[in-house]
């Protein structure tokens, strides 16, 4: 009896314990986020996802995701950002980060800072590079993720 | 005795509190010291402090996205230029031959059903999911009841064209879930190798300029699958010889004069003006075919 009644506490002890641990792994429901973003895309077809992992820093960072893309198509661009708990900048940019003379194609710099869903319409591109500008922040922010999804019609 | 006997448990519970307690916090502490010691060397000298940049990190398309864009080039339909259905049952051994025919029966589904051929696109259904089974990816054709859903539509390309769409992403959230994104590119290499197959084998029929055109833009993104291979490359052996292939097709094509001559600017190509000859269109063609017959004889 007593045997038991201590086997439980020491369990429900060790489900606490470990609910309360910290993490620099963002908790993001992929799955979720790809479900709601997939409501915005219509009626572009769904094409690809990636789901980056934003962590803050102390100082100013950048993240950058590679897109490719075919001349003539229209693509709709869908950036889910609710995870975040720190505003970042998403710029589209027709080069990469390295070229010097690359063009600004989008930013979400002007979207309401309470928006979580950003989208961009495009054509005429062989590739584009997505850029999160993450902001310096005290590094115990908590990281969160920005899901982006590609359709194409 | 029975006073000693609860003591002892007592004991062991708090042992096993403090050991709990101890293991909890642990990772917080690790985590503190990180972040206090780079604070330190912050505030002690902003300016050694160097962000290293993390290297630019890229998408692939869908399969049914290559077919549309072929299809919209003036791409035909021609009965028997994909591997036939039937094949599937010879990819029972090795999840890099089962997932690069995935991908080759993925771009022959979209083929078929962009071109409106009901009875082939059901084939290739069957094709897929059988192979898609093996690799665990059953669910999805479960999903949203996508099965019964494509063969209800098999008449309407569009409809089939959205239900494709969304196994594509169901496909992508399962192997996403269970980390095994390294198949999801070994699935796109084998469709992007398919549909340079029926590229080139329609281009040979036709001679379709646009279609040519298309086959030379594709080529932009073989150097992302060999990126996307090579991230994953220790997950399994056998991706090192899919690297060695795709490798093999850029070979050629950066042998193509105008290619040669725009290799320090390969990002300011413009695929409308480039001139490529017959024969290196043969040559590109004929190292595709290559590579899809050693893939498609499992």
């Amino acid at each position: 009896m007593h045997k038991t009644l201590i086997g439980l506490i020491s369990f429900i002890l060790f489900t606490l314990c470990c609910g309360f641990q910290t993490s620099d792994e963002p908790v993001c429901d992929s799955k979720s986020l790809k479900e709601k973003a997939r409501k915005t895309m219509d009626p572009y077809k769904y094409d690809s996802a990636k789901m980056t992992k934003i962590a803050y820093k102390v100082k100013e960072s950048l993240k950058e995701v590679e897109v490719p893309l075919f001349l003539g198509e229209k693509y709709r661009f869908v950036f889910n950002t609710e995870t975040i708990t720190k505003p970042v900048i998403i710029n589209v940019y027709n080069k990469d980060k390295e070229a010097r003379n690359r063009k600004l194609l989008w930013t979400s710099k002007d979207d309401p800072a309470t928006l979580k869903e950003h989208i961009f319409e495009h054509t005429h591109s062989m590739k584009v590079f997505v850029d999160y500008s993450i902001p310096p922040t005290d590094s115990t922010a908590v990281p969160g993720c920005i899901l982006f999804m590609l359709g194409y019609k | 005795m029975y006073l000693n006997k609860v003591a002892s448990h007592l004991n062991s519970l708090l042992a096993a509190v403090v050991c709990l307690s101890f293991f909890s916090c642990g990772s917080s502490s690790s985590t503190d010291q990180e972040t206090t010691s780079q604070a330190k060397d912050t505030s002690a000298n902003s300016k050694t402090v160097v962000q290293k940049e993390e290297p630019t990190t890229f998408t692939l398309p869908s399969p049914l996205q290559i077919a549309s864009i072929f299809k919209k080039a003036g791409l035909s339909y021609f009965p028997n230029i994909c591997n036939q259905p039937e094949n599937a049952s010879k990819y029972s051994s090795g999840k890099i031959s089962q997932a690069l025919n995935l991908g080759i029966y993925s771009a022959d589904l979209s083929y078929c059903a962009l071109n409106k051929q009901g009875q082939d696109s059901k084939n290739y259904m069957k094709a897929s999911r059988d192979l898609a089974s093996q690799l665990g990816l059953e669910k999805v054709f479960e999903t949203d009841n996508l099965a019964n859903r494509f063969e209800k539509n098999l008449s309407n390309e569009d409809s089939l064209g959205g239900i494709i769409a969304e196994m594509q992403m169901q496909t992508d959230m399962i192997l996403e879930e269970h980390e095994q994104e390294y198949i999801s590119a070994t699935v796109f290499a084998g469709a992007w190798i398919e549909s340079m197959y029926i590229g080139g084998k329609v281009y040979e029929k036709g001679k379709e300029k646009n279609v040519a055109m298309r086959l030379v833009e594709q080529m932009a993104i073989a150097g992302n699958i060999v990126k996307a291979l090579k991230a994953s490359e220790k997950k399994d052996a056998g991706i090192t010889a899919v690297i060695g292939n795709i490798t093999s097709i850029c070979d050629v094509y950066k042998d193509f004069a105008e290619i040669k001559a725009l290799a320090n600017t390969p990002d300011d190509i413009d695929y409308n003006k480039i001139q490529i000859s017959k024969e290196e269109l043969t040559k590109l063609t004929a190292k595709i075919d290559e590579i899809r017959a050693s893939i498609v004889k499992g």
